[in-house]
């Protein structure tokens, strides 16, 4: 991918894309601090500000920390992106995908739950903590496994949304309690003094030097594995120290001023797309890029921060900016080659048999049993029969309906975008579409003071039909590419993730609402929604099953695809098309955390379902029990407190899955 | 105002005989309430009434504080998504809530007639809207006397504050909540506690725009242009707020700190009814007295 025969011809644009974002931020900062101080004093203000001119002390304790943390924070991530990009070969690897924020966050989450006065000391620390131990978590999996780029990026990412889960249901349980780390959740690099500046400057400073002394192991690196070891480097070690280093930079970032999730994904893409193919080039563009980038927006939320009541986040807005740039120069994007295709099959067991479907049935039927009569209630457990049963079936029998029947839409779901953009890690969330329901739900909300359902599942179904329209919009062009496919979806659900981050952080009393929605709840279920639920799933379960011919063939790759006679727009399309409309039903009734859709198709790879007509089969009943059981299990744990169900699913799903990638050989 | 009290009560005798099997209830007032929300649960406990579930009760007793919860009341789980099979079970006859649960509304219908109150509105005035709701809800549960009454005590209690507070040197308030080391919540003329301050004579120093919850979320150096102000931090404070903190930084450097006008308030739940900012009256008038020198008297 990098031939550095190019290098010399592309690199320019490179630089001048850098260079030109870093004038105009400062340009714009030097505009903005003019308009609070006068030049002439800045000298002053900077170094001995009056005690006595509000205007010097907001200059030197507000204005320029903030331009700096703001600098350093986009160099900071943009580094590490840069990083995780080269070692993990992956254009989608970043700070998220691995988890690391999500796991800082959790053990703030949990601080200021538990042990608030931890927080006041050291809320550092305790982020760092967290990133640290998801961190290790990860490279315990992974090390099983040779470090595998899969195996790295598939476990960051469901190690970050099991840490989310849990963030999520801790908030939802303590909501008063929690407000801040929303507001550290959306990135904020507001300061009031400098000592976020002392905290990061020297660690990113040493963090840059030990880059710089890897660049040349690195670039042999890239070159294929075979050869990087003729070397003589050690490739292991090589990889754990770049990605240890990438770690900790976000670390620091993330703990100094919270969640700024797009420029670490952003910055070294487009430093990439822009020409620079050498490793150094990149390395040293992609920070002066992010932080660039960060100072831009900065001051964009600061500008524009004097015209609205409310407080913009930072973090949230990068997304704003960072998000479409990314759509726009996706196309230049070549196909990176996938080399995760093998991966999905060489996952698979040779040999063993799959479990019948009969086996999943019976289970299936256990857990819906188990879910409507085993229950609790103020005196105690209790089995529901006759009279009693009468008056709980009309709450239980909807839920479990529609816990049902969502379970088994995302597993298939899972299945077609897996096997469509053969990228394992590739979930019914990485479409945007639950988002896109989410912001048209949180739209539903700002109209109206107090929404009925129908005005939400109405605007939710707009928000999913939006989405999708630009999903088809861009993916015309491409003729749906996987790659484009996913990334245009990762772009997009940046992009809405940045609105509903913001409303949260805004502390608004609606926010606990959306938030219980966003957990994935089967709450509002009735008779009525799942009837509604059942005519629309039915069809849909019945027809995809029909799609088996091209998911077999799809993840042979473009070539074999044709070879066999299938046209792959065409394909593409109806594939895509289907995923989406599988999810969109879903996410309306159970809201966006759709982790069955990542662990159906796992598990039913996994027990040795390898055809497409199999796995498909087996993801939607495994879909199904994994969201019965977790709608059974929420009601039951904190009764009469209820977690929502497909929190719980994550909370279920999570543990086996990294359990079962630690434990499997090669 | 008789008209639609007619229509209403109407309107709840349908719903009754439609929900509850014939003669479980005789034609009197609601007993049995569920409360969904903490503002309309401090209403129906001030009114003497005593609901048979309350949503998020320990939070409540360590945010909202009054009036207090009595022992062996049911909780029926969180108040964005309270238990629907335990409402059920405690076979309420009347069900009080807010808005917030408009899309959960035909089920709540199910369980027993429902009374959505708001206590925000785009009116912005959360004071006069909860006098209006504990009147509301009062006539529902056939108490109006005793509504009276707690409206009564409440405007002696903010009468008293005003008489109190007059011809102090007061300077303007910021009402502030503090998010971490450097978010703030400040209170604006919208919020229950804005119409407090109205109500007892109290300059509100903050004069930007607010949500329509009547708050703003800014950063401390938001602060800076109130150098006359007196800060008023509303507990709980978290550990990591500017308050706790030492070393140098804006907020050590802010006019009002350095003089020294900052002090701490109890709890008292924003978001509340007349109950919280009688509350808030109170505990405030005690704080400026202690911490203001009087003028001669």
């Amino acid at each position: 991918m990098s031939l550095p025969v190019q290098a010399s011809r592309t690199r320019g644009g490179a630089v001048g894309l850098a260079g030109a974002i870093l004038s105009l931020a400062l340009v714009l900062s030097a505009l903005q601090l003019a308009r609070q101080l006068p030049p002439a004093l800045w000298f002053q203000a900077a170094l001995q500000p009056s005690a006595d001119d509000v205007r010097q002390l907001l200059f030197h304790f507000s204005a320029l920390p903030r331009l700096m943390t703001a600098f350093l924070c986009g160099a900071g991530l943009g580094l590490a992106g840069a990083l995780f990009q080269h070692v993990l070969r992956n254009p989608l690897a970043s700070p998220t995908t691995l988890g690391v924020e999500a796991g800082a966050q959790l053990t703030l989450v949990m601080a200021a739950i538990w042990a608030p006065a931890l927080l006041g000391a050291s809320r550092e620390i305790v982020a760092i903590a967290g990133a640290v131990a998801v961190t290790a978590l990860i490279f315990a999996v992974a090390s099983k496994r040779g470090f595998s780029s899969l195996t790295l990026v598939l476990t960051g990412l469901v190690v970050g949304l099991f840490c989310g889960a849990l963030s999520v249901a801790l908030k939802l349980l303590n909501q008063e309690y929690v407000t801040s780390l929303f507001i550290w959740g959306a990135g904020s690099v507001a300061q009031q003094d400098w000592s976020a500046v002392a905290y990061l400057l020297p660690r990113l400073l040493i963090g840059g030097i030990v880059a710089a002394l890897l660049v040349r192991p690195l670039t042999v690196m890239a070159l294929d594995d075979a050869s990087a070891s003729s070397l003589g480097v050690s490739l292991q070690a090589l990889r754990a120290g770049a990605l240890l280093l990438a770690v900790l930079l976000t670390a620091f970032v993330t703990s100094a001023v919270g969640v700024i999730g797009f420029i670490g994904l952003a910055a070294p893409q487009i430093v990439r797309l822009s020409g620079a193919r050498q490793l150094q080039d990149r390395l040293i563009l992609s920070p002066l890029l992010g932080g660039g980038l960060l100072v831009l927006v900065d001051q964009a939320v600061q500008a524009a921060g004097d015209h609205f009541a409310d407080f913009l986040p930072t973090g949230a807005v990068t997304a704003l900016f960072g998000a479409p740039l990314l759509l726009w120069l996706l196309p230049q994007l070549r196909s990176a080659g996938n080399d995760w295709a093998t991966d999905i099959h060489a996952t698979s067991r040779i040999g063993k048999r799959p479990l019948g479907f009969s086996a999943f049935g019976g289970i299936l039927i256990a857990a819906v049993l188990m879910a409507v009569f085993l229950g609790r209630t103020p005196d105690g457990w209790s089995l529901a029969f006759g009279e009693e049963f009468a008056t709980l079936a009309p709450w239980r029998v909807p839920r479990v309906a529609v816990a049902l029947l969502a379970g088994a839409m995302l597993g298939m779901a899972g299945v077609l975008l897996q096997r469509l953009t053969r990228n394992p890690i590739a979930s019914p969330e990485v479409l945007g579409i639950g988002t896109g329901v989410a912001l048209g739900i949180l739209v539903s909300m700002v109209i109206s003071a107090a929404p009925g359902r129908a005005l939400q599942l109405a605007l939710g179904l707009a928000g999913a039909f939006a989405v999708l329209a630009l999903l088809l919009w861009r993916g015309t062009r491409a003729r749906f590419a996987p790659d484009q496919l996913l990334l245009t979806g990762i772009a997009l659900s940046a992009l809405l993730d940045a609105i509903m981050v913001s409303f949260l952080a805004l502390g608004d009393p609606r926010a606990s609402q959306l938030l219980a929605w966003m957990a994935g709840s089967t709450y509002r279920a009735d008779a009525s929604l799942a009837w509604m639920t059942f005519a629309i799933a039915v069809p849909l379960l019945l027809a995809t099953p029909l799609t088996s011919r091209w998911l077999d063939i799809l993840p042979l790759g473009d070539e074999a695809s044709r070879e066999l006679g299938v046209e792959l727009g065409a394909a593409r399309l109806v594939v895509m098309l289907l995923a989406s409309v599988l999810t969109a039903a879903s996410v309306l009734v159970v809201g966006p955390l759709t982790f069955a859709g990542l662990v159906g198709p796992h598990l039913a790879r996994v027990l040795g379902m390898r055809r497409a007509f199999e796995q498909l089969i087996g993801a939607a009943l495994l879909g199904a029990v994994l969201m019965v059981a977790a709608d059974w299990l929420g009601r039951m744990v904190i009764f009469p407190f209820q977690l929502p169900a497909g929190l719980v699913a994550a909370l279920i799903g999570v543990p086996y899955l990294i359990w079962h990638l630690t434990r499997r050989e090669r | 105002m008789t008209r639609s009290l007619n229509r209403r009560e109407l309107i709840a005798a349908l719903l009754l005989s439609q929900a509850l099997p014939v003669g479980a209830r005789s034609t009197g007032r609601p007993s049995r309430v569920a409360v969904l929300d903490w503002g309309l649960t401090s209403t129906v406990l001030a009114l003497g009434i005593e609901p048979v579930g309350i949503a998020e009760i320990n939070l409540y007793r360590r945010w909202a504080a009054e009036p207090p919860v009595p022992p062996g009341v049911q909780d029926i789980g969180l108040r964005t998504e309270p238990n629907l099979e335990v409402i059920a079970a405690l076979e309420p006859d009347l069900i009080i809530t807010t808005p917030f649960s408009e899309s959960v509304r035909p089920l709540l219908e199910r369980i027993a007639p429902t009374r959505s109150y708001a206590t925000y509105t785009a009116s912005g005035e959360p004071l006069e809207q909860s006098r209006r709701i504990m009147r509301d809800i009062a006539r529902e549960l056939g108490v109006e006397s005793r509504a009276e009454a707690v409206l009564a005590e409440a405007d002696a209690t903010f009468d008293a504050a005003r008489r109190a507070l007059v011809g102090r040197a007061l300077r303007p308030l910021l009402l502030a909540g503090f998010m971490d080391a450097r978010h703030v919540r400040i209170y604006g003329a919208n919020s229950l506690f804005g119409n407090v301050l109205n109500r007892i004579g109290v300059p509100n120093a903050w004069d930007r725009p607010t949500n329509y919850w009547g708050f703003s979320l800014v950063g401390v150096s938001d602060l800076a242009a109130y150098p006359d102000a007196q800060l008023v931090a509303i507990e709980p404070i978290p550990a990591d707020a500017p308050v706790n903190r030492e070393g140098p930084g804006l907020w050590q450097n802010l006019p009002f700190v350095r003089a020294g006008r900052v002090t701490p308030l109890p709890t008292a739940w924003a978001f509340g009814d007349v109950v919280a900012a009688e509350r808030f009256a109170r505990l405030l008038t005690e704080n400026l007295l202690a911490h203001e020198p009087a003028r001669a008297s």
